[in-house]
């Protein structure tokens, strides 16, 4: 979900329209956008956009633009050429397997102030980042188009044989020396430095612009208040991706009045041997009216869906009572199904403005087996005195293994823990139940406890290696008397409760004591154990008193 | 005054004889009570403003072994000048200590006291000691010291001043040992003073006997009255964790709804949590919110869901029959393959759309616990409850999808008012949030709602529209029990817990 900031007055200004600065109603406002405010402090407003697939506002350019047309303020003016620039871009064969498309244009005619580069360089992160899967698929540069001599040669050259200042430097390094120590080449380095050649951008007066998709060269690369001309290059392995790119980023421009330019790239593969960029051509869609009403819920009339298309942007080609013919503009790279479009014609609507009607469907409400079984076993220790707690399923080795002693080979560990603490699934619920003692010496003895709870065991064998969830039910008593007689008569109370008929038969297990361990057996199958914990263990949490416990798989107990 | 016991009129009668005023010992001894019944009776009078009780510091003595033996055999200078006495008033000290039975080394202790004390003369002869004493001398402080201190334990500040020096005395002889106590000082106030002490005259009982019950005695009996106002210790009940109560009533109110409840695997692979969602494998869409992936297993077998495996991935790639462009990228079976966390609850609607048991039309729900990697702070936790659900039917809508959104949002969370907001997923379309205003607490998110997409339920083999909904029932609960830190929810903290009250 992309963050942006921008100032009230720029925002008021690109709107054409005074608005309250005050949050609720500018959160009114931005709801068009799926935009939430997260602050206003003085005259800067950051704010958060829900919608991670429409970059075409992720820019407060985008945003304004998508406002006005839901205002209805001014003319509607689709995003256009104004002419060719003639600049060429002649690209390498030998970047097929690196890097291989590029798409360029120039804006025109811009007068930026600080504030419009911040707000383009927060725009091309974003699409760096998620659009451009953190540049791997596609990476924007902006340069001083003034600056440079057409041709461009999008190129690729020995990493030690080339070398330019980069953007915010000061002295001149070589691309080897770039990606080994400039920040950002040590960010972005490894996505070309694996290869023997890298790709290079120069001009035909062999100045260079960038390393792809690395850094731009300070000389052309750096854009201020002076420039005019904004050469746009985009990079990328994705052709879709790298000119959908283009044209979100000209877009943008074209709302701070840049007259857009094309340039030509010519090719030695790939799908087009030449290719002018970008292409704003609208996309043509029919939507059927019937459609759009059975899933609005509405009589859509052609009148009124011709209005909705208008906020939402679209260009109405013709209507009829039975459907739409829209021009979907180039910048809605998101727009991939008629739904999409009946989406925005409902937020054009105001979805407060529709009948909340709820669904007629005459069902019978069961809770599922898991629930009951929970209450049953639920009210036994409840009534026999045991407080019902809550915990993790997500643990650590050091507390489900090494505190109770337990060597297992088997335990399921995440691969990508974010936390010390949460590390490894559970795969018994007693560590839990101890772990909460911990916490609780200072409090009223005697404490007795239990859970019913998922935890995640793994069977593997020679064939098959599987995960899947095992509902159980521990129970834990601690007191200065606490023992198991005391443990097993609440296991037997349980059992008698459930009309079911228990075995215990001695056992061993490294986290109780030996000789007053066992292990619960039923109808044939071992389902639990329980016994009076192992005073190591009880120390290894701090705890000092006895401790009984037992935990059953609640499964073979209740369905078997 | 009704309700005096036994024991309490006894202390009463004892204060009055002794003046008003004794120790809680002395009261012992008077009442020939056990000291834990004259301290309960004590209790109990002061309790009734009767007597009040002062506690003091007073410095106790008691005989040593020594001193012992000075109380049954005298002191060493009384025993030598008694044989002196007997022998015709004068003797030589070796003569006198072997008569009295002392050892030698008495000697110069016996003569120190003897002239000392006054008793008689000391007189040298060359090496030999003659000691004259004509007349027995009568029995000195030092001595009634040690009769008063016979078998009992004496306080220092009682004695009179002839006697505190006599027990300095008697300290330095190391006849004598103190010990520093905490004395309680009971004092009839004046209305115990005034109180009629024969009302009363029966034995109080405590607890009553199954012999009282069924003698009827207990009509007779002189039953105590308690002081039901005073505090007694806590017990604590078993009961219900606060937060699955609630999850207990959420589920109740649901199934009144009409709504089935279904539950599903922790471990699900990408293809239910993310694939089935038209969430793209390549695509900044998937990122909506990061996945824990497990180290080993790592992956699943897709064979049981090969039926619709292929669907998904050219709904992926290029749309399939869905009438979508699809997401245009190279589709990954082994992505899809891997194993994670449920991070969503939706992950169950998936479940149950590809169940045998599912009904069109019809609505379920599922309370499901979800892992995001996020660090636990006031608002995050990396494992957290969502409720979420689905309504399947011919000929649904966006109103029904809002209909819904608002019977929850009164039903469930009790709001005054609800309004919606577009929303963002990437599996349904549109997509509803849904805000209700609740007296003192404002407009809040309470939940995300949409249509499933054709992306989703096609490929699924789902023909009719699924209205999609998932409530923020944590923070629901955080209202209901006051809460302002999202970790409360697994507080290990047993006290907070046994004193939560139960709604």
């Amino acid at each position: 979900m992309p963050n942006l900031q921008f100032s009230f007055s720029d925002f008021e200004q690109l709107l054409g329209k005074s608005i309250p600065n005050d949050k609720d109603k500018l959160n009114d406002l931005l709801a068009f956008v799926k935009g939430d405010v997260e602050s206003i402090e003085a005259q800067t407003v950051s704010i958060e956009i829900k919608d991670s697939n429409r970059p075409d506002i992720w820019s407060v350019e985008g945003i304004c633009r998508a406002l006005r047309s839901q205002l209805g303020i001014g003319q509607i003016k689709p995003v256009r050429v104004t002419a060719k620039s003639g600049l060429k871009v002649i690209v390498d064969k030998r970047l097929k397997a690196i890097r291989p498309y590029i798409a360029c244009a120039i804006v025109k005619q811009l007068t930026p102030t600080d504030e419009n580069i911040t707000s383009w360089i927060s725009l091309q992160e974003k699409l760096d980042l998620t659009y451009g899967r953190k540049r791997e698929r596609s990476s924007i540069g902006y340069y001083n188009a003034d600056l440079i001599k057409s041709p461009l040669h999008y190129t690729v050259t020995n990493p030690d044989a080339a070398s330019f200042v980069p953007l915010g430097g000061d002295r001149k390094m070589s691309l080897k020396e770039i990606v080994s120590s400039h920040p950002k080449g040590l960010v972005y380095g490894p996505i070309v430095s694996s290869f023997k050649e890298w790709p290079i951008l120069h001009d035909d007066e062999g100045k260079i612009l960038s390393l792809p998709p690395v850094i731009n060269s300070n000389d052309l690369g750096k854009i201020t208040t002076e420039t005019r001309n904004v050469l746009i290059e985009v990079t990328g392995t994705n052709w879709e991706t790298v000119h959908n790119t283009l044209k979100i980023v000209v877009s943008a421009l074209y709302e701070r009045k840049g007259r857009i330019h094309t340039c030509l790239e010519k090719y030695q593969y790939g799908p087009q041997k030449t290719v002018t960029t970008p292409d704003l051509t609208a996309r043509n869609r029919t939507l059927q009216l019937p459609y759009a009403s059975k899933i609005l819920g509405i009589d859509l009339d052609p009148g009124r869906a011709v209005k909705c298309a208008k906020k939402a942007g679209y260009g109405v080609i013709r209507s009829s009572s039975k459907a739409l013919e829209l021009e979907v503009p180039c910048y809605r790279i998101d727009i991939m199904h008629p739904i999409d479009i009946v989406e925005d014609f409902a937020i054009s609507l105001d979805m407060n403005s529709l009948a909340p009607e709820w669904p007629r469907i005459p069902t019978i409400g069961a809770l599922s087996m898991q629930t009951e079984q929970r209450e049953i076993l639920g009210e036994i220790m409840i009534g026999l005195g045991f407080q019902e707690i809550l915990t993790y399923v997500l643990t650590s080795t050091e507390i489900i293994a090494e505190k109770p002693l337990v060597h297992d080979q088997n335990l399921v560990q995440l691969a990508n823990p974010k936390m010390s603490t949460h590390t490894t699934l559970r795969n018994w619920l007693l560590p839990s139940l101890l772990e909460f003692l911990s916490h609780n010496t200072h409090v009223d003895y005697p404490q007795k406890i239990f859970e019913v709870a998922t935890c995640i065991q793994r069977t593997k064998t020679s064939s098959e290696d599987r995960v899947g969830d095992v509902l159980k039910l521990a129970a834990t008593i601690i007191h200065p008397t606490a023992g198991f007689t005391e443990i097993r008569a609440s296991l037997d109370s349980l059992a008698q409760n459930l009309d079911r008929r228990f075995q215990i038969e001695p056992a061993k297990h490294p986290s109780f004591l030996p000789g007053r361990c066992g292990s619960i057996r039923y109808a044939g199958r071992e389902v639990g154990i329980l016994g009076e914990i192992n005073p190591d263990v009880l120390v290894s949490w701090g705890l000092n008193l006895p401790a009984a416990a037992f935990e059953v798989n609640v499964d073979p107990l209740l369905n078997g | 005054m009704a309700g005096l016991s036994q024991n309490e009129q006894r202390v009463l009668t004892a204060l009055r004889e002794a003046g008003g005023t004794l120790s809680q010992d002395d009261l012992a001894k008077k009442t020939g009570l056990a000291d834990s019944a004259v301290a309960r009776a004590v209790l109990s009078l002061s309790e009734k403003q009767l007597v009040k009780e002062d506690v003091t510091k007073k410095t106790g003595l008691k005989l040593t072994e020594e001193g012992e033996s000075f109380a049954s055999q005298g002191t060493p200078e009384r025993r030598i000048a008694s044989q002196i006495v007997r022998s015709g008033g004068r003797m030589s000290l070796n003569d006198a200590l072997h008569k009295a039975g002392l050892a030698e080394n008495y000697g110069p202790i016996a003569t120190g006291w003897i002239s000392r004390k006054k008793w008689g003369k000391i007189e040298k002869l060359g090496p030999e000691i003659q000691i004259a004493i004509s007349v027995e001398p009568a029995a000195d402080d030092d001595e009634q010291l040690i009769k008063r201190a016979t078998g009992e334990r004496i306080l220092l500040e009682n004695l009179p001043d002839n006697l505190k020096q006599a027990a300095d005395r008697l300290l330095k002889r190391n006849a004598l040992e103190s010990e520093i106590e905490t004395g309680r000082i009971i004092t009839l106030t004046e209305q115990g003073k005034s109180v009629d002490t024969d009302s009363a005259v029966t034995e109080a009982i405590g607890p009553l006997t199954s012999e009282l019950i069924l003698t009827g005695e207990w009509r007779n009996a002189n039953l105590r009255t308690y002081n039901v106002s005073s505090p007694v210790p806590p017990v604590w009940p078993g009961k219900y964790h606060p937060y699955l109560r609630f999850l207990r009533n959420l589920k109740r109110k649901l199934v009144a709804l009409g709504f089935v409840e279904v539950t599903g695997p922790t471990v699900e692979s990408a293809f239910i949590n993310c694939d089935c969602l038209y969430m793209p494998q390549d695509h900044p869409a998937r990122e909506i919110h990061d996945l824990y992936y497990l180290k080993e297993p790592s992956r699943q077998s897709l064979e049981p869901l090969k039926h619709i495996l292929d669907n998904v991935k050219k709904t992926h790639e290029n749309g399939w029959k869905t009438g979508s462009t699809g997401w245009r990228y190279k589709y990954s079976e082994d992505e899809a393959s891997k194993l994670i966390l449920r991070s969503h609850g939706t992950a169950l609607s998936v479940r149950t759309l590809l169940s045998p048991e599912l009904q069109i039309p019809g609505k379920y729900f599922a309370i499901a616990r979800c892992f995001r990697p996020e660090f636990l702070d006031r608002t995050h936790l990396t494992e957290f409850n969502q409720a979420e659900g689905i309504v399947v039917g011919e000929g649904l809508n966006l109103r029904n999808l809002l209909g819904i959104l608002e019977m929850f949002a009164k039903e469930v969370a009790g709001a005054d008012r609800v309004r919606f907001k577009p929303d963002y997923f990437p599996f349904t379309e549109p997509s509803v949030e849904l805000q209700a205003y609740k007296e003192n607490y404002g407009w809040m998110e309470f939940g995300g709602s949409g249509i499933f997409r054709p992306e989703v339920t096609l490929p699924l083999g789902i023909k009719v529209p699924v209205l999609a909904w998932g409530l923020g029932i944590d923070r629901l609960y955080m209202m209901h029990r006051g809460i302002q830190d999202i970790r409360q929810l697994f507080t290990p903290d047993l006290e907070w817990i046994r004193k939560q009250p139960v709604k």
